[in-house]
């Protein structure tokens, strides 16, 4: 609660790194058509300036180890949205050699937006939970 | 001359974006307003039980394994693992008895993974609105 | 051509028959002369190189795929190599783009090239099993000792870290890339792709023809729908069955569709490159106007899976051609605000013109395909040159520039847009009634056949081998971003400017989720 928690929520960066097919849907998000800076939410480049880690679609086994150290540099309050089935079972890939299939082992997810991609409007309520979470106090990673 | 032509060239661009300061936003007022569903969307499943006969098409034919038949009721119906599903609708294709279908339900999000699995009762629930 | 050298060769064993004959089998010995000599002939574009592993006659199979952009043909040649210590010589020396599908084949099946200038591993990391694509490996068996089992122990972690090149972040997807520069001038590009690789090919041997459908959706972001046209078309070549006329215009008019919908994407991307946002967000709101009738179409927004085998899912809903009419409209007008606001904007112009110069000669030989090798001036479309679905029905130009810069490429594409615009109205005012699906008989016959099509970034085709059960015994994709990242990227990054690297990449419209499948 509080003041502190009210503005964190309105101000998530999110870090410019987005892994696979999942990003194909934050076009409109980027784009006019939803336009995420209403939301105070801004595309960074370093993640040392970023907050939120969007995993937005399937983690192979060589992109895991840079995804972690991604998130390990990315300061603290640190939240993690992930996108689609895929990092959440497996998905689609159920059955591949080559990717993860349960993210959460790795890295804490906070909101999992399901779809395959899911829709924007899906994103959107997942960026929505997000923030009612930060600001029901949710203190982060 | 090519100065003239290259500021002429910057001119322009600058004169498009300015005009559409004037038009109506193509952003929508995303979460007050969205976009109508389009009716044969393919979200989330629906599933009637009165029809169901519990024979197991829908699981076999599923690319992604999401499908479970499950015990409810004293009898089996499926139950969707919503976070393996990728919405191709085959299952609804497949269904002889036409129980299963879909919804344009897709505000699906989760704070935790377990509960994107649909058991039998919640697929039988219309979508809340 | 010299008929004595030619004689022991292959099977046919005459040069007429080299010529005259679609697929011809070679000997190992005689690999390189042959492919040099029909190199010479006119077969000048290697467009892919296939491996077929058939454990029960302990052989590869290796097929060199040719294609003559002056004759408009097609030609195959064949290889068996022994399946203990398989190796063959390496024809990189004669096409450039040779290199990149040479190693990938020696990762993903073991077999060794000899003389090739750089065999290390493309996809995976640290891969201990047997090669993957191999008919004994099973990818089941393998995920579920690695990752269902609770008892193993977690993923080792690598040591490096992902290297973001140039001054501005590749908006889609990613793929490593190391820069070695001299002041502002890049002398040396390595390119570590794999960071998407899943292996698609080897997921298709498990699944039947309708789970496939919605399988190679996912092969391209941002162009789904050209997957799904070649998957249907190969499957049904294979089956001897032609889908209903109805569906094939159904087909092309959303192929169509999806083309307009890449290029447009493109245009945001690319003017996001050259750092010029405002575009970017025009064009990205603009997209959602094809994506909604892509929706309302087919009931998915990126991934439709509308196609399959033997016809559509799903037939056109009442009075949606007028809808798609009133879209074209609106993006025949917004073409011109585009021609203003981006196509002959005077940055645009500065950042892409005499940038990254490819000339027709060397784009052939790196494999380039489509918009980008029409834009160094050849004539080559697939769409016409062996025309497939409703093509043939309609009229068009082939977009052509000569120039081959980045500017050349810009413009090509935004010609394309054009063209589809006008193929759609010519579709639509043409598309027969009846029905929309066929049923494919169930079983896949004992024989192989290949389908090439026009996608938005060039030339995409699908290989299937068909072992009478209901999944396919092999499957192999060949996506264009492949060659135009791995070779004509690196080809072109090397001696320009730093800062023109991703203008240099967007031009080239490459989509990575397609190269590392
Ligand atoms: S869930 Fe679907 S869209 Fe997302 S990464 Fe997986 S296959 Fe791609
Ligand atoms: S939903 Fe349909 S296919 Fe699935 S068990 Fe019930 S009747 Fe069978
Ligand atoms: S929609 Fe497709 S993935 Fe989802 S449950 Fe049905 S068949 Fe399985």
């Amino acid at each position: 609660m509080g003041i502190k928690h009210k503005t964190r929520a309105r101000s998530l960066w999110v870090i410019n790194y987005f892994t696979a097919c999942g990003f194909i849907e934050l076009l409109p998000w980027v784009g006019s058509g939803y336009d995420m800076e209403r939301f105070g939410i801004l595309a960074k480049g370093s993640p040392r300036h970023a907050d939120v880690l969007i995993i937005a679609g399937y983690v192979t086994k060589k992109a895991l180890p840079r995804i972690k150290r991604i998130y390990e540099q990315m300061p603290s309050p640190k939240y993690v949205l992930a996108l689609g089935s895929c990092p959440m079972t497996g998905g689609m890939y159920w059955d591949s050699y080559s990717t993860i299939k349960r993210i959460d082992k790795y890295i804490p997810v906070d909101v999992w937006v399901t779809g395959c991609p899911p829709k924007p409007e899906n994103i959107g309520h997942g960026l929505v939970m997000l923030m009612k979470k930060i600001e029901n106090g949710f203190e982060g990673h | 001359m090519n100065l003239l032509k290259s500021v002429m060239g910057l001119i322009k661009p600058a004169k498009v974006i300015f005009r559409i300061l004037f038009k109506k936003p193509m952003t929508l007022k995303f979460p007050s307003e969205s976009l109508e569903p389009v009716k044969d969307y393919r979200g989330r499943h629906f599933l009637n039980l009165e029809k169901c006969v519990g024979c197991g098409m829908c699981s076999r034919v599923c690319p992604n394994n999401a499908i479970e038949m499950v015990k409810f009721n004293g009898k089996t119906y499926p139950q969707i693992h919503l976070g393996k599903c990728c919405f191709c609708g085959l299952c609804v294709e497949r269904c002889p008895t036409k129980a299963l279908t879909m919804t344009p339900e897709a505000m699906l999000s989760f704070y935790d993974k377990s509960l994107a699995i649909y058991g039998p009762s919640k697929l039988s629930q219309t979508a809340e609105k | 051509m010299n008929s004595e050298e030619l004689k022991p060769g292959f099977q046919g064993s005459t040069p007429r028959a080299l010529l005259e004959n679609a697929t011809i089998s070679v000997k190992k010995e005689e690999l390189r002369k042959v492919l040099s000599q029909l190199k010479d002939a006119g077969f000048d574009h290697l467009s892919d190189v296939t491996c077929v592993d058939y454990p029960d006659e302990r052989e590869f199979e290796i097929l060199y795929h040719l294609w003559s952009h002056a004759k408009k043909c097609r030609k195959v040649v064949k290889i068996r190599l022994p399946r203990e210590s398989p190796s063959i010589e390496s024809v990189s020396n004669i096409w450039e783009g040779a290199q990149i599908h040479e190693r990938e084949i020696c990762e993903l099946f073991g077999v060794n090239f000899e003389e090739h200038p750089d065999p290390s591993p493309l996809f995976l990391e640290d891969w201990k099993e047997i090669p993957p694509l191999r008919k004994d490996f099973d990818t089941r068996e393998y995920v579920k000792r690695e990752y269902y089992d609770e008892s193993s122990s977690e993923q080792k972690e690598g040591g490096c870290f992902l290297l973001p090149f140039g001054p501005q972040h590749p908006a889609s997807g990613h793929f490593r890339a190391l820069i070695d520069c001299a002041g502002e001038e890049v002398t040396g590009l390595m390119l570590y792709p794999g960071y998407l690789h899943r292996g698609i090919e080897k997921l298709m041997e498990y699944r039947t023809h309708e789970q496939n459908a919605m399988l190679v959706d996912r092969i391209c972001v941002l162009e789904p729908y050209s997957y799904e046209l070649g998957y249907a078309n190969v499957a049904e070549k294979i089956a001897g069955v032609e889908a209903p006329e109805r569906a094939k215009f159904i087909r092309t008019i959303m192929t169509e569709l999806g083309r307009i919908l890449s290029h447009i994407t493109w245009i945001g991307m690319m003017s996001f490159a050259l750092g010029f946002e405002s575009a970017n967000r025009i064009a990205w709101g603009d997209r959602e106007k094809i994506i909604r009738l892509i929706e309302i179409a087919s009931g998915g927004r990126i991934y439709p899976c509308h196609f399959v085998p033997g016809g559509v899912r799903r037939d056109f809903p009442e009075g949606f051609e007028e809808k798609i009419s009133r879209v074209l409209n609106h993006l025949q007008k917004k073409l011109v605000f585009y021609d203003d606001l981006f196509f002959k904007n005077a940055t645009v112009i500065k950042r892409t013109e005499g940038v990254g110069v490819l000339d027709a000669k060397k784009a052939v030989e790196l494999g380039t395909t489509g918009p980008n090798l029409r834009a160094s001036g050849v004539k080559s479309d697939i769409r016409k040159d062996e025309p497939y679905e409703a093509y043939p029905e309609v009229d068009f130009e082939i977009v052509t520039q000569t120039k081959g810069d980045s500017y050349a490429r810009v413009l090509c594409r935004r010609g394309e847009i054009a063209e589809s615009i006008s193929i759609i109205k010519q579709l639509l005012e043409k598309i027969p009634k009846g029905e929309t699906r066929k049923q494919l008989p169930r079983k896949i016959p004992k024989r192989d056949a290949r389908f090439c099509l026009e996608a938005a970034r060039g030339e995409a085709c699908f290989y299937m081998v068909g072992n009478e059960t209901d999944k396919p015994y092999r499957v192999k994709v060949r996506g264009p971003s492949f060659s135009h990242t791995l070779m004509t990227f690196s080809y072109l990054a090397k001696g320009a400017q730093v800062a023109d690297i991703p203008a240099i990449y967007w031009s080239l419209d490459p989509c990575p989720s397609d190269m590392d499948r």
